[in-house]
């Protein structure tokens, strides 16, 4: 489709201050900025130099040359200063600047944050500031730093969350596999700390950094030992929404492999007594346990 | 024909931005190049090229009470309204350059081009900031675009929308007032019109394009909008509970605490807000007897009946 005169007219309007900003400009990195064809800047050049303020004269008009591929500018007339974003594109401009203040470490937030208020302020009075929240997608972060690690076979060096243990420990891991299941993404590695295979979810990784280590070469005999358990629970409970894919319905209820008893027992307190851990009777124990020694303490 | 419009656009443009009055009509056909024929031909010409102006963002200023036209309307273009006059430093440029670059890949991809174009006109030499690595970003999600763009205009728009669980989509005519992207996720807040009430619509169920249904500056957006109050994810955790912890245990709840008192070498005491009291419920059960709960009773009768269901299944 040919461009409209307008849109035309606007690239126009945009060169002349372009033009002065950057003296000596050559015709074909113009072009390349303003994504044209050398013969179509030649073009709006021509007409721009027809331009000019009423009146018309050699004064009035804009004046420009174009000499050995090279651009000059020796009138701009009132074009010299850039056009100002319109509603719409400041608009633009605060999600982008949100979406970097988002990406940027903690230390580099407040600058970004004080020039996306200053926008706010200065181009979109009729949009409130807090019209717009962007948070990102940390996850997707975390996954494309394990994929790096993964190809580099490299270390992964972690801060990780677990609700179980009173501290966050940082762990050097080298990545076996990773297990997107629909409510989290699991991460089986090679822990160097606990010099055996351990699983991590994701959500709780905090930190992330790859370091210029290569992977342990891991004998998967060293596999992390898994306990089968059985817990009855509603179909509809957090527990079986949550770790659906790891689950088998059988006649006593779900089967489930796990990796540490410790969190399974967690995961049936919280269910608030609609869930029932059936075996291994170890756990089961465990469970009647905790709950009667937290009882204890209300009496 | 379409050289000679451009020209008369790039004209007419540099002459409203030039006059430190208004110019009525009649001044801009004598004075501006490139307006001829006959009256009405020009007056027709003269409509048109101020919508495709506007249409282009350019702000024209109408005023009718001029004191030299009195019946006259006139126009003109406020420099403030059409020159980027704001300072930026180095370093703010380089940020905005920066952040325009996240829009790279989009359907923002234009405008965040033409943008950057302009601030490299200012005559200003961006500064970028040093030693900060920006992972690749999709920020953008379809249909973000035209709402973004109703949003700044205040127009009303129209589309499918279909709920999470519902076979299918049903029409909504809404007022955006504003837009927030979670986790990957691009969400809408806007007043329902046929609901009569301020819903959130997430973008990927649109399942229609987005199409506007009202004129620019339909409704207003109260100074005071929050999107945060609208969606729930966003809304701050409000259920309040009291609870004592044991020492070196629930370093969440700890890093969420709002206060914490020390009891004894044992225990300390925490307040701390939960998104419910089942949250609040779930996380002290997870605790086991790390945790008591205070208050309020309601919880803690919660907590006692279930404790006491889970001793009795586990016989």
């Amino acid at each position: 489709m040919a461009e409209s005169a307008a849109a035309r007219a606007l690239r126009l309007i945009d060169l002349v201050p372009f033009l002065v900003s950057n003296p000596g400009v050559s015709v074909k990195e113009t072009a390349t900025v303003f994504k044209v064809t050398v013969p179509e800047l030649l073009k709006d050049l021509e007409i721009l130099f027809m331009c000019g303020l009423p009146g018309y004269t050699a004064l009035e008009l804009i004046d420009l040359s174009v000499e050995d591929g090279v651009i000059t500018i020796r009138e701009p007339q009132n074009l010299e200063v850039p056009r100002r974003f319109t509603e719409s594109e400041a608009l633009i401009l605060r999600v982008a600047l949100s979406a970097l203040e988002d990406l940027l470490p903690p230390d580099k937030k407040a600058s970004v944050g004080k020039l996306r208020a200053k926008v706010s302020k200065l181009f979109s009075s009729q949009i409130p500031e807090d019209a717009l929240f962007y948070q990102g997608d940390t996850s997707r972060e975390k996954m494309k730093m394990i994929s790096r690690a993964i190809e580099g076979r490299k270390k992964l060096e972690i801060l990780y969350f677990n609700p179980l243990k009173p501290d966050k420990s940082r762990r050097k891991i080298s990545v076996l596999r990773v297990k997107a299941e629909p409510k989290r993404t699991l991460i089986e590695a090679w822990c160097d700390s606990s010099r055996g295979i351990r699983t991590f979810n994701l959500a709780q990784i905090e930190e992330l950094e790859i370091k210029d280590e290569a992977i342990e070469e891991i004998d998967l005999q060293d596999k992390e030992e898994r306990i089968s358990a059985v817990v009855q629970a509603p179909a509809d409970s957090y527990f079986a929404i949550e770790n659906q894919a790891q689950l088998h319905q059988i006649a006593e209820g779900y089967e489930i492999e796990i990796f540490q008893p410790e969190w399974l027992v967690r995961k049936v307190l919280a269910e608030a007594g609609s869930a029932v851990l059936r075996s291994p009777s170890m756990m089961a124990t465990r469970v009647r346990e905790l709950a009667s020694r937290s009882l204890a303490l209300y009496q | 024909m379409s050289n000679a419009k451009t020209e008369r656009l790039v004209n007419l443009t540099m002459a409203l931005l030039g006059s430190k009055r208004f110019m009525s009509k009649t001044e801009i056909f004598r004075r501006v190049a490139g307006y001829s024929g006959n009256q009405e031909t020009k007056e027709r010409m003269f409509e048109r090229d101020k919508d495709d102006l506007r249409s282009l963002g350019i702000e024209i200023e109408v005023a009718s009470h001029d004191p030299l036209f009195e019946d006259e309307v006139g126009y003109r273009i406020r420099p403030e309204a059409f020159q980027i006059l704001e300072s930026f430093d180095p370093e703010e440029l380089g940020l905005i350059s920066l952040s325009l670059g996240l829009l790279r890949n989009d359907e923002f991809a234009t405008a965040a081009e033409s943008l950057n174009r302009r601030l490299n006109s200012l005559s200003i030499t961006p500064q970028m900031p040093e030693e900060l690595v920006i992972n690749e970003e999709r920020v953008s999600e379809s249909g973000l675009a035209e709402i973004l763009s109703a949003l700044s205009q205040r127009v009303t728009i129209a589309f499918n929308y279909r709920k999470l669980d519902a076979k299918r989509g049903s029409e909504r005519k809404v007022n955006p007032l504003g837009v927030s992207a979670w986790r990957g996720e691009w969400y809408l807040v806007a007043e329902d019109l046929e609901r009569d009430d301020i819903r959130a619509f997430k973008l990927s169920r649109i399942e229609s394009e987005v199409t506007r249904i009202s004129k620019a500056g339909a409704f207003e957006i109260p100074a005071d909008f929050d999107i945060k109050d609208y969606l729930v994810m966003l809304k701050p955790w409000e259920f309040s509970a009291t609870i004592q912890l044991r020492k070196s245990s629930g370093i969440g709840l700890r890093n969420r605490a709002y206060s914490i008192l020390e009891i004894d070498e044992e225990w300390d005491e925490l307040k701390v807000n939960f998104a419910s009291e089942t949250h609040a419920l779930r996380e002290s059960l997870w605790l086991g007897d790390d945790v008591k709960v205070i208050s309020p009773d309601s919880l803690v009768a919660k907590v006692v009946a279930s404790l006491e269901k889970i001793v009795a299944s586990h016989g």
